[in-house]
């Protein structure tokens, strides 16, 4: 989990991002990146599609993709390297239920 | 649609790609840098515009270093370069290969032998083989950035893309809560956000220390911090150390870190083995063993941290010569004094090239830099040399802290290749250390067979977190050396493009 260097919101917050992660508000400083909202929050990114065990930002510079999930519909977007925007809507990816959906794995 | 060209593509807006680019500037070189961040700085500058100017009262956290990255970005934004942030490079590809000479593809006998340092240069001038530089084709690149995918072309192509934390494959590793050390400051600089409330890290080099140090800056204390440098490493680094001291500033830099972290009273542990994360659904506690017993320390926050690697994948992909550094453990390109690689038109400069830092980086940026400016007759001989002259020598003495570094913080052989079988070593395809090394015994030639059979390697990250790993666990299994195992073959595109994005190309773009 991580949070705000400063307690007081307003200081660190003067010109907020409000998106929503998993259907809830979540509110972060301008210029950071979805996976910011995701630890702040200690969201899960994905759930693998092998096994399904829970994955969460690991490298936050783009080199592990650890940190795919659903922004606006479009899924396998790096959240590290998205910049957060007023409104995004993410979401955890269920790799494990889109791979069981299909034949053979 | 006509292609854009340029005299030089420089891929990172870090120390290296930045000089690159302000001395190709000086010569008028129709310059463009892309960078896959928003700004520029890379990771060691990261976000460091930002900072200076909008939350100044938290540059004290960072320390001075990371301050003057902002009077550096601020030159490189003037400096006339087509400066393309959030540009990611997924191919760079030399225009049809017939176009080249044969024999610009064989490596020039004058370029670097893999004698363990990047300086030991020989002669570094071969008229004859850089004139065949000149006569490439275009190098072409191919990029993705908010508005699409995107066709440009360059008679030089400066590969800087810097470094990455090094896997720390140990079990537990996977679980949400652990993070590299690397990707807390990455919060930390971008953010403005800290790990709380339970916060330890684990591993070894100076990156750990400066972090540490940073958090309690912030005002966050970890609850511990567990070295993992075995007790030999110093006595094998002692040996290095004559020439280290001749380094500007790091060892005294290290040894104010040291006393600041132990004046601070967080818990300390050294030599830690047996290292493991434990948890369910998240990261609860690390296990260790130091001292002749066990710890466990609880944590809902590990970050993890073993040294930098470079971030190899865009060069793997072009086919450069590259050997095995045993000292830094990783595979780097085969390069001449100033970047130039086995590739007419190639360079590769900075952390990417091998691990140096940034104050190396910016020097082997400089010179790339005044290299091509060269290689394209903008320069005489005589004048390339007079300018070299002081980046030479500074990259020298930036370099000479190295070999007691390398020894210092290389990790023992336990957390580069876990011992324990279930161990995930490929985080993509969940393939773990047993799985691997059964396939070892069997006698898998190397890392690509070893991917055929396994899907190691096969993920999104496509290589870039279990590449090392898989090397050294097959030398390690089979007894060879990491050289004679070798690495992945990497292609491009060495990031996910959708057919989408490739049939744009060298379509006019919107907006």
């Amino acid at each position: 989990m991580f949070r705000c260097l400063r307690d007081d919101p307003a200081e660190v917050h003067p010109s907020g991002i409000t998106l929503s992660v998993d259907g809830e508000p979540c509110t972060v400083p301008s210029g950071s990146s979805v996976a910011a909202a995701l630890l702040q929050r200690g969201s899960i990114a994905r759930l693998t599609g092998l096994s399904g065990s829970a994955r969460a930002p690991y490298c936050m510079m783009g080199v592990c993709f650890e940190c795919l999930v659903e922004i606006d519909g479009l899924p396998n977007r790096q959240a590290c390297m998205v910049v957060a925007e007023a409104g995004m809507d993410v979401r955890c990816q269920d790799g494990h239920a889109a791979a069981g959906a299909k034949p053979g794995r | 649609m006509t292609v854009e060209r340029f005299d030089l593509a420089i891929i990172g807006a870090g120390p290296a790609g930045m000089a690159a680019a302000l001395e190709a500037r000086r010569h008028r070189l129709r310059t463009v840098v892309l960078d896959e961040q928003s700004a520029p700085g890379g990771q060691v500058w990261r976000n460091v515009e930002a900072v200076t100017t909008r939350r100044p009262q938290d540059l004290f956290v960072f320390g001075a270093e990371y301050a003057d990255g902002f009077a550096f970005a601020q030159k490189f934004r003037n400096c006339g370069a087509e400066y393309r942030p959030g540009a990611r490079v997924w191919q760079v590809e030399i225009a049809t290969p017939d176009a080249l000479p044969t024999e610009a593809l064989q490596p020039p006998a004058s370029l670097v032998l893999p004698s363990g340092s990047a300086l030991d240069t020989g002669p570094d001038d071969d008229e004859v083989h850089v004139e065949r530089r000149r006569t490439g084709a275009d190098r072409h690149l191919y990029y993705t950035d908010a508005r699409g995918a995107h066709h440009i072309a360059a008679r030089h192509v400066l590969v800087a893309t810097g470094a990455y934390e090094r896997p720390m494959p140990v079990p537990g590793w996977t679980l949400p809560g652990v993070l590299t050390c690397g990707a807390a400051q990455v919060m930390l600089k971008t953010s403005a956000m800290v790990p709380a409330p339970q916060v330890v890290l684990v591993g070894s080099g100076p990156l750990v220390l400066l972090l540490a140090v940073q958090l309690l800056r912030a005002g966050v204390r970890p609850a511990a911090v567990v070295g993992t440098v075995p007790a030999g490493n110093y006595l094998r680094a002692a040996g290095r150390l004559w020439p280290a001291l001749l380094a500007p500033g790091y060892l005294s830099k290290g040894l104010s870190l040291i006393g600041a972290l132990r004046r601070s009273g967080v818990p300390r542990h050294a030599a830690a083995t047996d290292l493991r994360i434990e948890g369910s659904a998240r990261a609860e506690a690390v296990v260790f063993r130091s001292a002749g017993r066990e710890h466990r320390i609880a944590a809902q926050t590990v970050l993890l941290h073993q040294g930098v690697v470079p971030n190899a994948n865009l060069w793997q992909s072009l086919g450069l010569e590259h050997y095995w550094d045993a000292a830094q453990r990783c595979f780097r390109p085969v390069v001449d004094a100033w970047g130039n690689s086995t590739l007419a038109g190639i360079l590769v400069a900075g952390d990417s090239a091998g691990i140096g830092g940034a104050e190396a980086a910016l020097c082997a940026g400089e010179l790339s830099g005044l290299s091509v400016a060269w290689q394209q007759r903008r320069i005489d001989t005589a004048e390339r040399d007079r300018r070299a002259w002081l980046a030479r020598r500074a990259l020298k003495a930036h370099w000479s802290v190295r070999p007691f570094l390398d020894r210092l913080y290389l990790p023992p052989p336990a957390m580069r290749v876990p011992v324990d079988d279930d161990t995930v070593v490929c985080r993509c395809e969940e393939v773990t250390a047993g799985a691997l090394r059964r396939l070892a015994v069997t006698g898998v030639h190397g890392p690509n067979q070893m991917k055929a059979f396994s899907r190691c390697g096969m993920g999104p990250c496509q290589g870039r977190l279990c590449g090392l790993t898989v090397t050294e666990l097959i030398a390690a299994t089979q007894r060879r050396s990491p050289s004679d195992v070798g690495c992945y073959r990497v292609r491009a595109p060495v990031l996910p493009v959708t057919v989408g994005e490739v049939a744009d190309l060298d379509r006019p773009h919107r907006g």
